[in-house]
């Protein structure tokens, strides 16, 4: 065959590294302020302005500073950001980086379309920058990584269908037979994101000029669904893709062959097979049915075997070639990278465990396994590869191989001092929630006892962030000072004979994966029949049974008001830190509804749209406190948490005090529930949705003025301020969040009482 | 020919693994006392001495093939500890020869690949999540293993029958029973600051709940006050759900509750009423004479 000559392109591959930069330093950033807050939470006062005497602040006396932030700095928003920044921004930039990379080498061919990359380059940017916006806004569905409205779910799926066709388009014109492992990765990768997105982003648009969505599973099922999708979403967006990305610039930069062939196979089909499996283990002891939750332990238990293959491939591609890890500070952060996935593998398994699971579920147990994963294997990976390709791309050694290792340190440095005060806290935590005296009382029966116990551990994790973000910021320095120094090369020559036409078939004597390597048609139809079964066997059957949700008749849907305090709830992104799921554990019943207390039923959540379990107890679970404290405590607490309880660490929401609640498609949401979700709503109560709201308002104004005069005398006070401005207590966003409140896990107490008297 | 894996490290593996199901399946940690266990125990451990034996007889058999060359070589690689072999293995590296017999490659970039077989241990961990799988699912299916309510109800049991035992020798303190003892004060205040200040303030102040160092009160319920924040503490507020009944809940007992009754009446009784001058919320209900009595 003739030899071929081509360009590879590394413009694109420039743009995506430095959005993988520009974003993870935006990514730690968040993370550190969402860090500080936990022992600090008056920041958002001390930069905006407050009332509250006792407390430093830039503009002291000016509470209308903080009112005018409109929760912007909540912890909540700053949270998801975070977690969205570093996923969405960080690791599936630098997956696109290294993947535009190594895919042209791989193929030996350029990218199928120039035009398609820088395409998929901008939505993906755009898409990053929406998410900024929107959430700072308050304008998110509240599913954990899935966050973004409609309107950025569309956008994440065209840009991905672009990233795809470029992808599988640059397969088909490549000149090499075979596929090497990285892209099966990659593939998998493809193809089951596509699937998780769509599926757990099915939502309902309220209108198609609102941003506002309402998701199509309620309750357990919408719980389901959206951890299938979280756990996937570290399966397929922080695991697969970046061990395609292990497989390509580990032995690249060892300059070592890959330990076994016969590995890849065989951890690659079990890896994108099991992981689909065991969603629902991030759901032990909820209202999730028995059975799946036992599905989740089970698969989670198989999942060591196949991830740790892939660490044993990464770690064992070193063997005799340690004194080159000694040597290089690349080498030393993929070692780190691929040690931390080996060891957060091992660790979420166990933790799948309901042994374990009982006692590390909701606490910071879980945020340390997260981090080992987020910044040992995802973080250290992408700067590996950052150090590989600047001085190959600029055609220059890196400027300081010294600030190289010191990052190495710096980071390595900052997991320990992240990791290891998080597990201390959440043993602590953990063990408190669940400690009895002899009497059957509860020893920390105050929260608040529990959570002042771990602040210092909050302090020294800040620690650990401030290490790992100050390695960045030395990367950085070092990046600029090599891209200065050298010359980057935008199209890098290169040639290949063309690929003869030797059919699809499968050749006499022909391994059955070797050909399969050779045919990424069928390669990717069953990786795709693979990655499905696992979604099918557990979704199905409680998608379309009646009876996987046992309905119990007393629970009510909620009224206009109450709907519109749960858009509320998920606005400020309550759910980061509260839960709504009491376990069926004696502690968790006596501890939030008494010792004759009920957990939570699946059919208590029929009308969750989307639910609201939360996956971290911050703050105390919500699920009963309807009732639990008088309307006038929510209004004060709510306005500032420190004046109910001293020490606590919740954020202030006074805005939520001051601001006017916006009615008017207040209708239009039932309707919605109604129409599409077959929520019994009667056309009367549609009609005359102003009025029950009014009358529920007017209801917990008439309390909170009963219980608290000071409150009464303060309205009084602004009515005459502002004049025709004022706005009456009954048309606040307040009084909305309140009756949300006051109902949740009420309508169980009913049934209790119904059953008691027909008794 | 490869040295053997030696019998104490199977005798590890089988005991650690065996213990492993027992504590995941077995109701409570009385298994490791029963004669049964460590009878079972045993047997596995002779099988495996068994195994041992015959394995030995086989590599004797083996080792009489050898050429002299490689039984030198046998005898050195046997004379080294298991795990030092095992760590030295992750960082030997393969020699030239046999990487050149198993090397592939597809023109990837200059990466090639090893045909190297798996990892033993890993198949092991392999098969065993597999196993581990089938049996923690079967286990699920037939019996009421990992069912949460099933959990809860033995978990209620063993509760409910501590506290039964605890309270033989500390018995239930009642309305009836209760007692005014100024040492029980300082408890008192301490059991009042974390289940009822959020809403009676500091010192009982008065806040979103009413002021409990003054002379009015809402709910008049006994004839003496010790008894009368007694029997709030038992039954809650008739007309505000937020007051709980604490006592009925299982949030405190009644020997808490005699103690924060102590602690009431001695700062509505023996000091003076925080007045709405000095923060204190102002009256609320009815003014109320108390029978004088400290039960």
């Amino acid at each position: 065959m003739e030899t071929q000559q081509f360009n590879y392109d590394n413009a694109i591959v420039r743009a995506f590294l430095y959005a993988t930069i520009a974003f993870g330093l935006v990514g730690f950033l968040l993370g550190l302020t969402a860090a500080l807050m936990l022992f600090y939470p008056e920041l958002p006062e001390f930069l905006f302005g407050t009332d509250d005497t006792t407390i430093r602040s830039l503009a002291s006396g000016n509470i209308q500073g903080l009112i005018n932030t409109q929760g912007a700095l909540g912890f909540g928003r700053i949270r998801m950001l975070h977690t969205s920044a570093v996923i969405f921004a960080f690791v599936c930039n630098s997956f696109f980086c290294g993947a535009y990379y190594s895919l042209q080498r791989l193929l030996k061919t350029r990218m199928y379309s120039d035009t398609l990359s820088w395409i998929h380059f901008w939505s993906w940017q755009i898409m990053i920058i929406s998410v900024v916006i929107t959430f700072l806004m308050g304008i998110n569905t509240s599913k954990e990584y899935a966050e973004h409205e409609w309107p950025i779910d569309i956008l994440i799926t065209v840009s991905w269908v672009i990233f795809g066709i470029n992808m599988f388009g640059t397969i088909a014109k490549r000149r090499v037979r075979h596929l090497y492992v990285a892209i099966w990765f990659f593939v998998g990768t493809w193809i089951a994101v596509a699937m998780l997105h769509i599926f757990n982003n099915l939502e309902v648009p309220l209108s198609f000029t609102t941003w506002k969505s309402y998701s199509v599973y309620a309750g357990t099922k919408d719980a389901l669904v959206q951890w299938w999708y979280g756990h996937n979403a570290v399966a397929f967006v922080l695991t697969t893709p970046v061990l395609g990305l292990m497989y390509y610039f580990l032995p690249k930069a060892a300059d070592r062959p890959v330990f076994s062939y016969k590995l890849s196979i065989i951890h690659f089909w079990s890896l994108i097979f099991v992981y689909l499996w065991a969603g629902p283990h991030h759901l032990q002891y909820t209202a999730l049915p028995a059975w799946a939750q036992a599905v989740g332990t089970g698969f989670s238990i198989m999942l060591i075997a196949p991830s740790w293959g892939g660490m044993l491939n990464g770690l064992l591609t070193l063997r005799g070639a340690w004194d080159k890890v000694r040597e290089n500070p690349i080498l030393k952060f993929f070692v780190v990278a691929v040690t931390c996935y080996g060891m957060a593998t091992f660790e979420g398994p166990l933790l799948a465990t309901k042994s374990l699971n009982k006692i590390g579920h909701y606490t910071d147990w879980v945020i340390g396994h997260v981090h080992i994963g987020a910044l040992g294997w995802n973080g250290f990976m992408a700067f590996g590869i950052i150090y590989y390709l600047i001085p190959v791309m600029w055609r220059t050694p890196m400027w300081s191989k010294k600030l190289a290792n010191w990052h190495f340190w710096l980071g390595t440095l900052g997991i320990i001092f992240y990791a290891v005060p998080m597990y201390i806290s959440g043993f602590t935590q953990g063990l408190m929630w669940k400690q009895f005296n002899p009497d059957g009382t509860l020893v920390w029966k105050n929260w608040l006892d529990t959570v002042t116990a771990i602040i210092p551990y909050y302090k020294l994790r800040f620690l650990g962030g401030l290490l790992y973000l100050s390695g960045a910021v030395l990367m950085v320095v070092n990046v600029i000072k090599t891209v200065r120094a050298g010359s980057f090369q935008k199209n890098v020559p290169a040639e290949a004979p063309a690929l003869a036409n030797i059919g699809n078939g499968r050749k006499t004597g022909e391994g059955l994966h070797l050909w399969l390597e050779r045919t990424p048609k069928l390669l990717s139809i069953l990786a795709f029949i693979t990655i499905a079964i696992g979604g099918l066997v557990e979704i199905i059957p409680t998608l379309t049974l009646k009876q996987s949700v046992p309905t119990i008749t007393a629970v009510k849907p909620y009224s206009p008001l109450e709907l519109e305090g749960r858009d509320l709830y998920i606005r400020e992104g309550c759910n980061a830190c509260h839960s709504q799921m009491i376990r069926p554990f004696r502690d968790e019943i006596v501890r939030f509804e008494g010792k004759n207390g009920q957990y939570s039923k699946a059919g208590e959540f029929i009308y969750d749209r989307p639910f609201l379990w939360g996956s971290k107890r911050t703050g105390p679970d919500l699920h009963r406190e309807g009732g639990r404290n008088p309307d006038s405590w929510h209004f004060k607490h709510m306005y500032n948490p420190r004046i109910t309880s001293a020490g606590s660490i919740m954020p202030r929401f006074p805005w939520l005090i001051t601001n006017k609640l916006n009615t008017a498609q207040m209708a239009d949401k039932m309707k919605l529930m109604k129409n599409y979700f077959d929520v019994p709503y009667t056309k009367a109560q549609i009609d005359s949705a102003d009025e029950w709201a009014g009358h529920q308002a007017e209801g917990i104004v008439k309390r909170i003025y009963a219980e608290a005069a000071d409150i009464k005398t303060q309205v009084e006070a602004d009515r005459k301020a502002r004049g025709s401005a004022f706005v009456p207590l009954e048309q606040r966003e307040i009084v909305a969040m309140i009756a949300y409140l006051q109902r949740l896990g009420t309508d169980i107490k009913t049934t209790q009482i119904k059953t008691a008297s027909a008794e | 020919m490869k040295t053997r894996t030696p019998v104490s490290v199977y005798i590890l593996m089988t005991v650690g693994l065996t213990a492993m199901a027992f504590e995941m399946f077995a109701p409570d940690s009385g298994y490791f006392s029963s004669p049964f266990f460590w009878g079972l125990m045993l047997i596995a451990v002779i099988l495996l001495l068994i195994m041992n034996s015959i394995g030995d007889l086989i590599e004797n058999q083996n080792f009489s093939r050898l050429t002299d060359d490689e039984k030198a070589e046998y005898i050195r690689e046997k004379s080294t500890p298991y795990f030092r072999k095992l760590w030295n293995s992750a960082f030997k590296k393969q020699p030239a020869t046999e990487e050149k017999d198993i090397l592939i490659d597809h023109g990837f970039d200059g990466i090639t690949e090893l045909d190297n077989s798996l990892p033993k241990w890993w198949v092991g961990l392999f098969y065993f999540g597999f196993i581990f799988c089938a049996v923690y699912m079967a286990a699920f299916a037939f019996t009421d293993y990992a069912h949460p309510d099933a959990e809860l109800n033995a978990e209620t049991k063993v509760m409910l029958a501590s506290i039964e035992e605890f309270e033989k020798t500390a018995p239930q303190i009642t309305l009836e029973s209760a007692r005014y003892n100024a040492d029980y004060i300082t408890e008192g205040q301490e059991l009042f600051k974390t289940n009822c200040v959020t809403c009676h303030g500091e010192g009982a102040k008065g806040g979103i709940g009413p002021n409990l160092t003054d002379t009015h009160w809402i709910n008049i319920k006994e004839e003496s006050l010790f008894r009368n924040v007694f029997w709030m503490l038992e039954n809650g507020s008739p007309n505000n759900p937020a007051m709980r009944p604490m006592i009925k809940e299982g949030t405190i007992t009644g020997r808490d509750a005699e103690k924060i009754a102590a602690y009431i009446y001695h700062i509505n009784q023996e000091t003076a009423s925080v007045t709405p001058a000095q923060g204190g919320a102002a009256p609320q209900g009815e003014a109320v004479r108390w029978k004088d009595g400290k039960q």
